[in-house]
């Protein structure tokens, strides 16, 4: 009877779509152990692992040394921080595997959570692996949303994946398969992922988000590698009802004396509660990603995503087509190319634009004209490191918005330029 | 060569890198809800002849130190867009997008702003400038609407005592008058001693000491950080003693006090110092706080 403990980074390695099985894959081999479960020879397999990103926030333009009138909570965002302090341990037994991850970090002050925990049923031989998952899962949706932390170049992902899927994982039930070179995968979920501005990791409605992605991965001339994919996603959204409210009395100073009189004094009537309604959102995305070795430099990547979605921003503008008054359609797209220059450093450049409204409109003094909110941002990255997964960044993002008004009174861009340093580490 | 012509890029996008700065404004003398901020005095901006503020309706000149929805609107020329507001002299103005035309003027662009001011507004009156706009770099005339701050006086009366303090703290003044009444925020009013000893006359409620406020009571911050009880009548000859009292630091490092006894006007006595988080640990109520000062009010 023997267990083997693994302190090793391999269960941060390679989830991205091209990898399809991410994290508790199962064993190929038949079972081998006793029933109860007590780890027995090679088929039962424990393996810890963690990651480390602390960030040095240098220049933020949108930073200052103020409390938010609204919530009290600083305004400085120049500082250290641990962005992703994570520890894993994944089990595996013939047929069946399990992870459980928690994370820690202080984003929004120390905070500990479970960011992943996952049982997995399935088999793998050569040319064919399929799997069902339970718990909280990697969402099948995209290039971005399936790439892992550790692996991604940049530090974070684009606006459009932020604001559609503000958390990479969900709570639910997910099917995959791939057979040579075909990946399909499919998954049932919550449709509140972690990060949600609403009910993160929890489900008001009964309804489920269904959520895929059918794709391919293949090595083409044993020197370039391709994966692409289309995913898609429908479910249902909810806005949230209000609760009934008492009649109150309301002073209003019309005349700015100080003194209270009759015809200052309002009634406001109580309200009744409202109820809460569902509404349905999806998405549909196209994604690819070339890579290949350049001779005497290293290796190089090229990505692609887009993303056409309704009523599904759950980050950075949240839809509510009920309380718009109408559906809210989300459009956005991300390119970016990575090339390594030796093992020793590495340079990548995205571009990616995020529009949460198409159809959004302002009222000027004479006209409703059409408002462009989309967000943009040309990022740059250094690596010293490559792109391995042990490695420092430094990344200078350049955004634009509409989120200031300019002296005429209409949207322009509220600066908001980044330059962050980024130490990460697997182990 | 490659990875040296990319990072070319980088110094032409940071020289480039513009957008309105963000800032929430709250270094300004005058805030305006939902307006952009902007750095630099109103007064010093080009101006032209138009457009131009038709008219600003405002139905108070008097102001007073941390005032909150002060309501201002008005009209502008046509093909205004926004409203440009800020006090002269002010580190910055603030810009708010034009509304809707009234029915009754529907050419005209309306605007309608909700002011607050800073708690220290140190001149006895300002003059509060809008200016209408009509592209980035076309502000029309000024137009001034004069403000006079209302003076941050104590209370009058025969006898005051005031305690200030200078955080968002929950501090209450205690005052034993010369009868051992203690008046405070659990009693705000002395006058039932004649109720309590029959052998003095029933007398009315305003002769006793009155506490006039509660200030930041269970933390909830008004602002005003200050407290005071007023003999208006009368003062009963004798001994004093003013107490401070940290209910709550509420969650502050510590909050400097003064406390001050004015006799007709005239200071009898003035005390100052800080309270910490260990003066919390004391139980609350009557009784309870830190004497701060002592003095006697003389027979008539």
């Amino acid at each position: 009877m023997r267990a083997r403990l693994h302190f090793a980074g391999l269960l941060l390695v390679g989830a991205a779509p091209a990898a399809l099985a991410e994290g508790p894959s199962v064993s190929p081999e038949p079972p081998a152990s006793d029933p109860a479960g007590q780890p027995v020879g090679a088929d039962f397999t424990v393996v810890a692992g963690g990651l480390l990103q602390a960030d040095g926030v240098l220049i933020d333009q949108s930073s200052q040394d103020q409390l938010s009138p609204a919530g009290g909570e600083p305004l400085n965002t120049q500082r250290f921080l641990i962005r992703r302090a994570r520890v894993s341990v994944e089990a595996h037994r013939p047929f069946l595997g399990a992870v459980v991850e928690l994370d820690a970090n202080t984003v929004k002050g120390m905070a500990v959570g479970l960011s992943r925990a996952e049982l997995a049923l399935g088999k793998s031989r050569p040319g064919l692996n399929w799997e069902l998952a339970l718990g909280l899962l990697r969402i099948p949706f995209g290039l971005e949303v399936q790439e892992r932390e550790a692996d991604r170049f940049f530090l974070e992902r684009s606006n459009v994946s932020r604001a559609v899927f503000p958390g990479n994982f969900d709570l639910g039930a997910r099917a995959q398969i791939s057979w040579r070179f075909l990946r399909a995968q499919i998954a049932a979920m919550n449709g509140n992922p972690l990060g949600d501005a609403s009910f993160p990791a929890r489900d008001p409605n009964a309804a489920k988000d269904f959520v895929g992605r059918l794709g391919l991965d293949s090595t083409i001339a044993s020197k370039v590698h391709v994966s692409a994919g289309i995913s898609s996603l429908k479910g249902t959204g909810f806005h949230a009802g209000t609760p009934a409210t008492k009649d109150v009395l309301s002073w209003r100073d019309q005349n700015e004396d100080g003194i209270v009189q009759l015809s200052e004094i309002q009634v406001i009537p109580g309200r009744a509660a409202t109820p809460s309604q569902n509404f349905s959102r999806f998405a549909v995305g196209a994604d690819g990603q070339v890579g290949t070795r350049v001779p005497w430099l290293g290796n190089f990547a090229l990505f692609g995503e887009v993303v056409w979605a309704s009523n599904l921003d759950r980050g950075l503008r949240p839809a509510d087509p009920v309380a718009s008054g109408r559906d809210l359609r989300e459009f956005g797209w991300v390119v970016g190319a990575s090339q390594e220059f030796t093992r020793w450093a590495a340079f990548g450049v995205r571009y990616d634009f995020y529009n949460p409204d198409v159809d959004a409109y302002r009222q000027t003094p004479t006209v409703l004209v059409p408002r462009d909110v989309s967000f943009r941002a040309w990022t740059f990255a250094l690596s010293c490191g490559g792109v391995a997964r042990n490695r420092l960044t430094l990344e200078y993002q350049h955004n634009r918005n509409a989120l200031a008004v300019a002296a005429d009174g209409s949207p322009t861009t509220l600066a908001a330029d980044t330059l962050t340093l980024r130490g990460q580490m697997v182990f | 060569m490659r990875w040296r012509s990319g990072l070319w890029i980088l110094p032409f996008v940071l020289a480039n890198c513009g957008g309105t700065a963000s800032d929430t404004g709250l270094e300004a003398l005058v805030r305006v809800a939902g307006g952009q901020f902007y750095g630099g005095a109103i007064d010093n901006l080009p101006s032209a002849d138009s457009p131009a503020v038709v008219d600003v309706h405002n139905s108070q000149n008097v102001i007073s130190p941390g005032l909150q929805n002060k309501q201002l609107s008005g009209r502008l020329d046509p093909g205004s867009t926004a409203v440009a507001i800020g006090f002269s002299g002010d580190v910055g103005y603030w810009i708010l997008p034009a509304d809707v035309p009234d029915a009754d003027s529907p050419t005209q662009p309306t605007f309608h702003a909700s002011l607050s001011f800073s708690l220290s507004l140190p001149q006895p009156s300002y003059d509060l400038i809008v200016r209408a706009v009509s592209s980035p770099d076309n502000f029309g005339p000024t137009t001034d609407v004069s403000l006079d701050v209302a003076p941050s006086l104590p209370p009058t009366g025969v006898l005051v005592v005031s305690l200030w303090w200078d955080t968002a703290a929950d501090l209450d003044l205690h005052v034993v008058d010369a009868y051992g009444v203690e008046i405070w925020a659990g009693n705000i009013n002395s006058y039932d001693r004649y109720a309590l000893d029959p052998t003095t006359s029933a007398g009315t409620w305003n002769e006793g000491g009155i506490l006039d406020f509660d200030s930041n009571s269970a933390c909830v911050f008004d602002g005003r950080c200050n407290e005071n009880v007023v003999w208006s009548v009368v003062a009963p000859p004798g001994d004093y003693v003013a107490r401070v009292d940290a209910f709550s630091l509420c969650g502050t490092s510590a909050a400097r006090w003064i406390v001050e006894a004015r006799l007709n006007g005239v200071s009898t006595g003035k005390a100052e110092g800080e309270a910490l988080p260990s003066n919390q640990r004391f139980s609350k109520g009557k009784g309870s706080g830190l004497s701060a000062l002592s003095f006697t009010v003389p027979s008539p």
